[in-house]
């Protein structure tokens, strides 16, 4: 999961088109990103829909990805996670996905990995336990659930100048933890 | 002070969330580029949401990376051929790095050539060279056991030396026959005698009593002359004869004389 090559490099190395670098790519962004798919649309199948649509539009429009906006993993990141929030809000998705009850704090997915615990997710497991729980609960809203500031401010019944200076303070926390 | 009031209020934070509108991500980009403290704040920002984003990575399932593929390079068929197509500046470089390495190896090929050909132009001077002095020395050896032989001769215990004077006809002139009385061999020394034309020789005769012997032709020339054997001599007499010699001396020519003095 560790990058091999430098951020300037890879974009160098997409900008070619060659299929080397796609395979770069996935082999080692497809689990962060799908993992960030998975949570929000919490459905497998619905969730490599999402990762196949998120590939494809990366693939297709990285000459609009500007290196002067942020990473090469934030601008991804976002194009899956607009895309798995469509996918929920989709009128089929919704009709044909199970009721499940949603808890917003641990996710469905999160809980599954917790109880089938994996040795690769030792860290994982570290870093939620060291977080204060009002910061990985916001930080899992917005972050890997997409919830814009009005939807948490609501969600978390606190007022909506608060999102931003907790979130601030979550990835404060987050910065020294993976350091 | 405006840069760390923006950092502080947590909208970079929203921003790297992907949880901004359109109006709020232009002011945060602005931002960013007018502050370079802003910009690297947000790059933190955005590293730490990525470690947090890869503790959380859940490995898709493997067909999916195949499905994508396909849609985006095609099937395996013109996947081959795109990747042909794809990897055409792999070729054109690696065909500039055969053609470079191709005129490396040839300009050494020349080089070494050129070095070997005159590695074996020295080599072969050197044997001609060594050829010679072989030559030479072999030449020096004959001649030294030539001379030893020459030399064993004239100091023979045997060995009479005989001095030939000049006519008078030719006045002045001095020759040496050595005569060794056991082997009747000889040798002469031609002494001021000069170089006659090629079509005529001296000849060297022995005579005793009324016997006249033909001791052989010669001409002038530097260092002894082994001649004929003699089987009895008093006189050595030298007559010039046409080349060849003749059977008896031709007595309106006699150069020189001598007897055996004991």
């Amino acid at each position: 999961m560790t990058k091999k090559i430098p951020e300037d490099e890879l974009i160098l190395l997409l900008r070619t088109g060659e299929q080397s670098s796609f395979t770069y790519l996935y082999e080692n962004y497809s689990a962060a990103i799908y993992g960030l798919i998975l949570r929000i649309v919490e459905d497998e199948e619905a969730a490599a829909d999402v990762l196949q649509e998120s590939f494809v539009k990366i693939w297709k429009n990285f000459s609009m990805y500007d290196s002067s906006k942020g990473r090469i993993f934030t601008w991804m990141i976002n194009i899956a996670r607009n895309l798995a929030i469509d996918k929920l809000r989709s009128k089929y998705f919704k009709q044909d996905s199970k009721n499940l009850n949603l808890d917003t704090s641990v996710s469905h997915i999160d809980r599954k990995l917790q109880t089938n615990f994996r040795p690769e997710h030792i860290g994982l497991k570290q870093l939620v336990q060291k977080m204060k729980p009002e910061f990985s609960v916001i930080l899992n809203l917005i972050y890997f659930k997409g919830y814009t500031q009005a939807e948490t401010a609501e969600e978390l019944q606190i007022p909506l100048g608060t999102v931003k200076t907790r979130m601030r303070n979550a990835i404060i926390q987050l910065r020294e933890l993976t350091k | 002070m405006e840069a760390k009031e923006f950092i502080e209020s947590g909208i970079l934070e929203l921003y790297a969330s992907g949880a901004l509108d359109k109006n709020e991500r232009d002011e945060v980009e602005l931002m960013a580029k007018k502050f370079p403290e802003v910009a690297a704040e947000l790059n933190a920002i955005q590293l730490s949401l990525e470690k947090h984003s890869m503790l959380h990575a859940i490995t898709p399932p493997t067909e999916i990376k195949e499905k994508i593929q396909k849609e985006l390079f095609g099937n395996l068929k013109s996947e081959a051929i795109s990747v042909n197509h794809n990897n055409t500046r792999f070729y054109q470089y690696a065909v500039a790095a055969s053609v470079v390495l191709l005129m490396l190896s040839s300009f050494a090929a020349f080089y070494f050539a050129g070095k070997l050909n005159s590695a074996e132009n020295q080599l072969s001077l050197l044997q001609t060279q060594y050829d010679t002095l072989n030559k030479n020395m072999n030449l020096v050896i004959a001649n030294q056991s030539h001379l030893t032989d020459e030399m064993n001769m004239i100091n023979g215990m045997h060995t009479m030396k005989v001095k030939l004077s000049g006519t008078e006809k030719h006045p002045g002139m001095e020759v040496l026959v050595y005569y060794d009385m056991e082997t009747k061999n000889i040798m002469l020394d031609s002494g001021n005698l000069p170089q006659l034309p090629d079509s005529l020789r001296y000849q060297l005769w022995a005579m005793m009593d009324d016997k006249i012997i033909d001791a052989g032709t010669f001409n002038s020339k530097l260092g002894l002359i082994k001649l004929r054997p003699a089987s009895e001599a008093d006189v050595f007499a030298i007559t010039i004869e046409k080349q060849g010699g003749s059977a008896t001396p031709n007595y309106d020519e006699v150069v020189a004389n001598g007897k055996i003095s004991i």
